[in-house]
């Protein structure tokens, strides 16, 4: 089945330029992207987090009140826009300027574009950090020391409408990058990397059940509940970084050696996701 | 087309000191991605199972915290443990784990319970496990054997966790007559530092029984809790090898 | 009062919170000193409640009635103490579909979070340190002694958490706190005569013993990351060359580490048991309280008709009282869910009572006139607050269960209150014509 994003034929082998001497050279995982990417995604989140020390107290105890409206309920539908207007041009731009080479693209070039995509995951996991561990625990601050109001509490607006869709929109661009931009992920479905990134976007819609269960029987503050297990478990979906390590590991020694990493499956010659796209693609 | 793998003409880097220092930098990125992403998951897992007892030094009892806290926190060790080793024979996975949860749970109580929430950090002090990482990380490299590194390294995990966090709680279980009734300090900075959302009943900790088997619960929380850990462990070493045979599969694209 | 409660945003910070706020200051455009001139203009007067809008009206009503609430001061300093004292009614006729006090209850305080540290609680002369079982129908006498830690402007409310029910919280009023956050001090004096300040006590053994594991740590993952980590190590593995990976060194390293761990773990355990032989556990407090002495006094109250005439925002009551006391008795006061309706004619308001929580418009009875002893009337009641509305107490139409309760009290010409508790299935009129039809 041919795939839709590339019919050419393989060319012949190209000699590839050899690699220039400059002493930066090595660190084919751009830093600029990273520091960049999290730098604004740690502006972001600290930004969050000093709108909570001003206005959580003073304006965030009482669901019913004008102030928690100005102050909180706005900031949700603020967030939502710019949640939705981030999504629309990442991945769109990802998606529709996405190359027509993975046929044919140099070693050196596949490089340096899963240096970019090791990149994206590196800021994706830098997001889920600050969603999962810093605003995971300080909805126990919040929600261990006062009355629970609503859903829409200073801690959730912030930790299950902001910090999760930031990782979300990270976590499915960097997915898009790989599709689109590496041979090995455009022909296939890297299995442990779809858990990677499904697996805590999952957590969004656990938030849902875990509020109607809130609303409804669990009425102690306790974290220590099995309502909360589902977080648990699409927690551990993270493990999915983990064998897309050791796949990211292949596919650094074939493009760094020239030898490429294959696995006999049990009854095929051995396999590779990239020959499987070049088959197609011929 | 042949279906014999296609080497690449030429690879990306052709000498072997540009590969020393490429492959140094993937070490760097991946140790920096994997700070950020042990602290997110594993918090996370801690959080939701024994979060209460972590963050209140008066849930910190002699049943619940001693048992439940190693018994819980060792999946997730095992299963990454199992991923370094079995394809990097690298035994750092429980030491970086446990350093990574420590750290992040030190900047929420600094920059949540203290900074957001004005509870004292003497209050919500987080427990250590680094001790028992060290021992299952160091176990695993001398005995190369994922069954004693199981056995010893989950008894020690066990172990240590009660050696070294009990002397911690210990400052705080020192005993005030409270307006006529003996309360521990732990129990007073609970009664004193108000939590609308926690009252007195909420917490799970050892309310005494018929049954005592010598009064003090402390031991036969640390045993139940080794034995338990070391079947967890094993379990979890399960799970990782899970996901490591996850790197061979890729699905076709719809 | 919107300045002070913009100075309760600003005030109130420990030393890491004085940091993020100093930042905010730095980093801040003309945006947000917009938005805090807005708050500053636009703040109403009461912001009452803390979470309770949100619980079902017909709980709220039917759960725990709160009176005779009183806070020593409105103003303390950081270490100054405040006291709030009160009574506290659990309706004998507790909504059956949630768990009610008689299993376990805990008194509390609605504050927002430990700017207050609560130094003594008692109820009907039960240390207040126990989760409690408490009875329905029965009355409860409780005195809270607080003491001020961080300042600021907040909202001080008693507040009963109920076992898998939640919290039931009592009337607020709102308390200052000035001085200085860093001259608070916790001083405890123990049973084996150790004198220590619980706010800061500990925090340096436990920081320290943080810190030694952290740094051993630090030394054995350091250990591996000098070397190559990643794909070198694959590759061997991969080429089935990984078991000369582990070197001689690494197994000596690898000792070394193991018996270092051992070593201070075990050390810290004797450093620590020697230090404080006499200790005790954590203390399991649940008790059982005794009521307080039921009244003697038989009133008896049957509702025949409560509506709520929605456009009015009054609640009506007809009902028959029947006066079993000895003396003759006259409305005084109708109270639910932290709302006191008041006969002017029969009680005075106090003036350093929240005034938010005292409906204007008072009790209105009619006939107002006494019930002789022995005799029985049949009187209308209207109590009409906009409270009704924008509390949600009476959001009937999307509650699945429509009842109100309270407490009405009455009045002898000598004075002596007799307290009753009232409860009564309320339907809503939309109409003064659909009133007036009944």
């Amino acid at each position: 089945m041919a795939t839709a994003l590339n019919r050419a034929k393989l060319g012949a082998p190209v000699q590839a330029p050899p690699l220039a001497r400059r002493s930066d050279d090595y660190r084919w995982i751009s830093p600029t992207l990273m520091i960049l990417v999290c730098g604004i995604v740690g502006l972001l989140m600290i930004a969050a987090r000093l709108y909570q020390q001003i206005y959580a107290w003073s304006a965030g105890l009482d669901a019913t009140s004008p102030e928690f409206r100005t102050y909180w309920m706005n900031l949700l539908f603020v967030q939502f826009a710019v949640e939705g207007v981030a999504a629309a041009s990442i991945w769109g731009y990802i998606w529709f300027s996405r190359p027509k080479d993975l046929g044919r693209v140099q070693t050196r070039e596949e490089l340096r574009r899963f240096g970019v995509f090791v990149a994206l995951i590196f800021c994706y996991v830098f997001a889920v950090f600050w969603a999962g561990s810093f605003f995971g625990e300080e909805d126990a601050s919040w929600h261990q020391t006062v009355v629970r109001d609503t859903s829409f509490t200073p801690s959730h607006i912030i930790l299950f409408y902001w910090a999760f869709p930031i990782y979300i929109i990270l976590g499915i661009a960097s997915y898009l990058y790989g599709m689109t931009r590496l041979p090995r992920f455009a022909a296939r479905h890297s299995l442990p990397w779809i858990i990677g990134v499904a697996g805590p976007f999952m957590l969004l819609p656990v938030v849902a059940y875990n509020e109607w269960a809130h609303s409804f029987w669990i009425l102690e503050e306790r974290f220590a509940a099995p309502v909360h297990w589902w977080f648990m478990i699409f927690a551990w979906s993270g493990l999915g970084l983990g064998g897309l390590l050791l796949q990211g590991c292949d596919y650094l020694h074939e493009l760094t050696t020239g030898e490429a990493q294959t696995y006999a499956a049990e009854n095929d010659p051995a396999v590779d996701p990239a020959l499987e796209f070049e088959r197609e693609a011929g | 087309m042949t279906a014999a793998p296609i080497a690449r003409s030429q690879p990306a880097i052709t000498s072997a000191e540009d590969l020393r220092r490429a492959y140094r930098w993937f070490d760097l990125v991946i140790a920096v991605l994997l700070l950020f992403l042990f602290m997110a998951l594993y918090h996370v897992i801690t959080i939701l199972t024994v979060g209460d007892w972590d963050f209140w030094s008066d849930w910190k009892d002699s049943r619940w915290w001693l048992s439940f806290t190693p018994i819980v926190l060792i999946a997730f060790p095992a299963a990454i443990t199992f991923i370094f080793w079995s394809k990097f024979r690298l035994p750092f996975a429980a030491t970086f784990l446990t350093l990574s949860l420590v750290s992040a749970e030190w900047i929420n109580r600094i920059c949540n319970m203290h900074g957001w929430a004005y509870f004292p950090l003497n209050f919500v002090w987080p427990a250590t496990l680094i001790p028992g990482g060290i021992a299952l990380d160091t176990v695993l490299l001398l005995t190369s054997s994922y069954l004693f590194t199981a056995i010893i390294g989950g008894l020690l995990w066990a172990v240590l966790f009660y050696l070294t966090n009990w002397p911690l709680i210990t400052h705080f279980l020192l005993p005030v007559n409270v307006n006529g009734v003996l309360m521990s300090l732990a129990d007073l900075q609970g009664f004193h530092y108000i939590r609308t959302g926690t009252p007195e009943y909420i917490r799970i900790i050892n309310r005494g029984t018929l049954r005592t088997f010598g009064q003090d619960p402390i031991y036969l929380s640390v045993a139940f809790g080794a034995f338990m850990s070391m079947l967890v462990y094993m379990l979890f070493l399960g799970l990782g090898w899970i996901f490591t045979r996850t790197q061979f599969k890729w699905l076709k694209r719809l | 009062m919107a300045q002070a409660a913009l100075v309760q945003g600003e005030v109130r910070r420990g030393w890491s919170g004085s940091l993020i706020f100093v930042l905010a200051r730095l980093v801040k455009s003309p945006g947000p000193a917009l938005l805090a001139a807005f708050l500053v203009l636009t703040l109403p007067a009461n912001a009452l409640a803390h979470g309770e809008r949100a619980q079902e009206p017909s709980l709220r009503l039917s759960t725990i009635q709160w009176y005779d609430t009183k806070w020593s001061r409105d103003q303390i300093e950081v270490n100054q103490e405040l006291t709030l004292s009160g009574r506290f009614h659990v309706m004998a006729n507790w909504p059956l579909e949630i768990p009610s006090p008689a299993g376990l209850s805990f008194l509390n305080v609605g504050v927002p979070g430990p700017v207050f540290i609560r130094t003594a609680s008692i109820v009907n002369g039960v240390n207040g340190v126990s989760s409690m079982s408490l009875a329905l129908g029965q009355d409860y006498e409780y005195r809270i002694v607080l003491r001020g830690r961080v300042p600021g402007r907040y909202h001080v409310h008693p507040m009963l958490d109920v076992r898998d029910t939640g919290p039931i919280l009592g009337p607020g009023k709102w308390v200052s706190v000035t001085g200085d956050a860093a001259a608070f001090t916790d001083p405890v004096t123990t049973l084996t005569g150790q004198h220590l300040d619980l706010a800061r006590y500990g925090l340096g053994p436990i920081a320290g013993w943080h810190l030694v594991w952290i740094a051993i740590a630090l030394l054995w993952l350091g250990y591996w990351l000098r070397k190559p980590l990643l794909m070198p190590r694959y590759e061997a593995v991969q080429a089935g060359d990984g078991d000369r990976l582990i070197t001689r060194t690494d197994r000596m390293a690898a000792a070394i580490m193991l018996a270092l761990t051992l070593i201070v773990a075990i050390g810290e355990t004797v450093l620590t048991s020697a230090a404080y032989p006499v200790t005790v556990p954590l203390q399991s407090n649940q008790t059982k309280v005794p009521a307080l002495a039921p009244s003697s006094a038989q009133i008896t109250l049957v509702p025949e008709q409560v509506t709520y005439l929605v456009p009015g925002r009054t609640v009506e009551f007809r009902l028959r009282v029947a006066n079993g006391s000895a003396k003759p008795i006259r409305f005084g006061e109708f109270t639910t869910a932290n709302l006191r309706f008041l006969n002017r004619a029969v009680v005075k308001t106090e003036s350093d009572y929240p005034q938010d929580l005292i409906a204007p418009a008072g009790l209105v009875v009619r006939p107002d006139e006494p019930i002789a002893a022995g005799a029985s009337e049949e009187v209308s009641i209207e109590a009409t607050s906009s409270v009704w509305e924008t509390d949600r107490l009476t959001a009937l139409m999307s509650d699945p269960t429509n009842r109100i309760g309270g407490l009405f009290m009455f009045y002898a010409p000598d004075g002596e209150r007799s307290i009753v508790e009232f409860s009564s299935p309320i339907v809503p009129t939309f109409t003064q014509q659909m009133r007036d039809a009944r």
